[in-house]
């Protein structure tokens, strides 16, 4: 009896680095979809005169935005990429101890990340339960945090799975660093939207 | 030049940079229509991007590297639980979020420790082409975690599950259960200890069954409640720490002033004696500073009382340890500290061990005192230097 031969194996794909492509685009879009009606709730505030011109009634009062950790946050941000950026040189390298340190610098830098906004809440106060102001704030600021919680367990597994053998593996460590740069992208915006126009 | 995917993609982002311009134009760049095209737009370029780079996503046949450890190239995936696992404990954790705060620990425990288990699962189905040295090397790695958490579990399982029966179950019940609960382990296990030649998945078989049938009781028990013996017992405090339960008042309590011991160890050491009789409350300190008919007590040392009645009737005998206000959930409460004995009878002797929180400064003078509720006249202030 005849029998068909096999079919050929499927076509190898960049399947990991694609996918976080596609949940970075995703990620990016209800960023900009929340910075959107963050835009339109400040356009429908009536104006009020802030001594430099006519301003929405948008800030509540009392309210001071503090820009010295919002600044840090921005930076510590752009030194996470360096080091996920790091870990894929290293990775390309063969060099698995500097690509562990690089993923998991990235992983720390995201936990500071994580206490930077925490101070920014502490230190604004704001309650969350008085206006349109203070829900998208938390709104905004809190799915920022939950995509760097991520960008933790992203450096965690791929940290796992580059020293538990797939040392050949730098597709893996090319997405963290993509996830990365997508993430910085996101809190870019977020920074001149809520810090910095306010 | 450009791959199918790329020119989709490419094609895609012009689209929207044209929608965003004929937006912009028609409705003077409004901030809703124009933000949310502006981040399409950077969502499609990143997209374009990433695929153009990619070459479709494609590997290079000469990458050799990338090509031996793309997922395709590896063995198909087996079925996993986890996935599972962790969208029931997301679930747990969004209803834990609403309602109680231990079913949102639980799901995040739960979430967890199925994260661990799918990266060690996912892991080792790529370690090689041979399926079961996968499967030796997830045991080898997951087991030393695994075994001892399942055993805790499980003993954690049948312990809630035995207590809710044995709660929920009136007391003539409750031991029949546990006699036909033992007899039953005990008749299986002679059964699987008789026959030697007993498979593997049947003694697997009859521990599961037993597990679930165990575990449903329990978590049925649980929703019927405990019986109104112990529902009552909490309501009026008898298995909270000693002493809280009593009230303090003159009339003797039905329940925690019931079967009362009348006598004390001479062995006590004693601060002081009080002595009820006909003529009032009289008052013998022993050590400290006395007369005055005040008692002087040590700030925050624990310190016993002697109490006898000579007179008819039940008494009791109540230390007043002042009041203070309390926040409890956004209101402001007065909680008094005071002590008390259990209400004795003529003859009987009980002692009272108390302690004294804060010095009489802090407090209104007098506002300490030690007295026999009902008794006119039987009451002595406490001091506490």
């Amino acid at each position: 009896m005849l029998a068909l031969p096999p079919a050929p194996a499927p076509a190898p794909r960049r399947q990991v680095f694609t996918g976080t492509a596609i949940a970075g685009a995703a990620a990016t879009m209800l960023m900009g979809g929340m910075l959107a009606i963050w835009f339109r709730f400040r356009e429908a505030q009536p104006l009020i005169d802030a001594g430099d011109g006519m301003v929405p009634d948008w800030l509540p009062k009392g309210v001071k935005v503090p820009m010295v950790p919002a600044n840090t946050l921005l930076i510590t941000m752009f030194m996470g990429c360096l080091m996920a950026q790091y870990a894929v040189y290293s990775a390309r390298r063969g060099d698995r101890s500097n690509t562990a340190i690089g993923v998991a610098i990235a992983g720390v830098i995201a936990i500071a990340v994580v206490n930077a906004q925490a101070v920014i809440w502490a230190q604004m106060e704001v309650p969350i339960r008085e206006g349109a102001y203070n829900s998208m704030f938390y709104a905004v600021t809190g799915t920022f945090v939950v995509f760097t919680i991520v960008a933790i367990v992203f450096a965690v597994v791929t940290i796992f799975r580059y020293l538990g053998g797939r040392s050949t593996d730098t597709e893996l460590v090319s997405s963290h660093a993509l996830y990365w740069y997508i993430l910085t992208g996101i809190y870019c915006a977020l920074w001149f939207v809520v810090y910095v126009t306010k | 030049m450009f791959t199918t995917g790329a020119k989709l993609y490419l094609g895609l982002t012009t689209a929207a940079i044209a929608g965003l311009v004929v937006y912009g134009t028609l409705q003077n760049f409004g901030a809703l229509g124009a933000i949310g095209l502006i981040f399409l737009v950077i969502s499609l370029a990143l997209l374009s991007g990433v695929v153009i780079h990619g070459r479709d996503s494609n590997i290079s046949a000469m990458d050799m590297a990338a090509v031996e450890t793309a997922p395709a190239a590896g063995e198909p995936s087996l079925g996993s639980m986890w996935p599972l696992v962790g969208a029931a404990s997301g679930v747990l954790m969004a209803v834990g979020w609403i309602t109680d705060q231990r079913y949102f620990i639980a799901g995040l425990a739960v979430l967890l420790a199925a994260i661990l288990e799918w990266t060690i699962r996912a892991w080792s189905e790529r370690a090689s082409s041979n399926a079961a040295y996968n499967e030796s090397i997830r045991k080898r790695i997951a087991h030393p975690l695994e075994l001892p958490l399942a055993a805790a579990f499980g003993l954690a399982g049948i312990i809630f599950s035995f207590s809710r029966i044995l709660v929920g179950s009136s007391k003539e019940v409750g031991p029949i259960v546990l006699i036909a609960g033992g007899a039953l382990v005990t008749v299986v296990g002679v059964v699987v200890a008789q026959r030697r030649n007993l498979s593997k998945g049947v003694i697997t078989g009859v521990c599961s069954i037993g597990a679930v049938a165990l575990l449903g009781t329990g978590i049925a028990m649980a929703g019927v409640g405990e019986r109104d013996a112990f529902t009552e017992a909490y309501a009026e405090k008898h298995l909270s720490r000693h002493g809280e339960h009593l009230d303090c008042g003159a009339e003797p309590d039905e329940h925690a002033d019931h079967k009362v011991s009348g006598e004390v160890s001479s062995t006590s050491n004693v601060l002081a004696e009080f002595t009820l009789t006909e003529e009032g409350l009289e008052m013998d300190q022993i050590a400290g500073f006395e007369g005055g008919g005040v008692l002087t007590v040590d700030r925050s040392n624990a310190v016993t009382v002697l109490f006898h009645s000579e007179i008819e009737g039940e008494h009791r005998l109540r230390v007043f340890a002042g009041s203070e206000e309390v926040d409890v959930n956004g209101t402001t409460l007065v909680e008094e500290t005071e002590f008390c004995t259990q209400a004795i009878e003529e003859g009987d002797t009980q002692a009272l061990t108390f302690k004294m929180p804060m010095p009489s400064f802090a407090g209104e003078a007098g506002e300490y005192y030690i007295e026999v509720p009902g008794v006119d006249g039987a009451r002595y202030e406490i001091v506490v230097p």
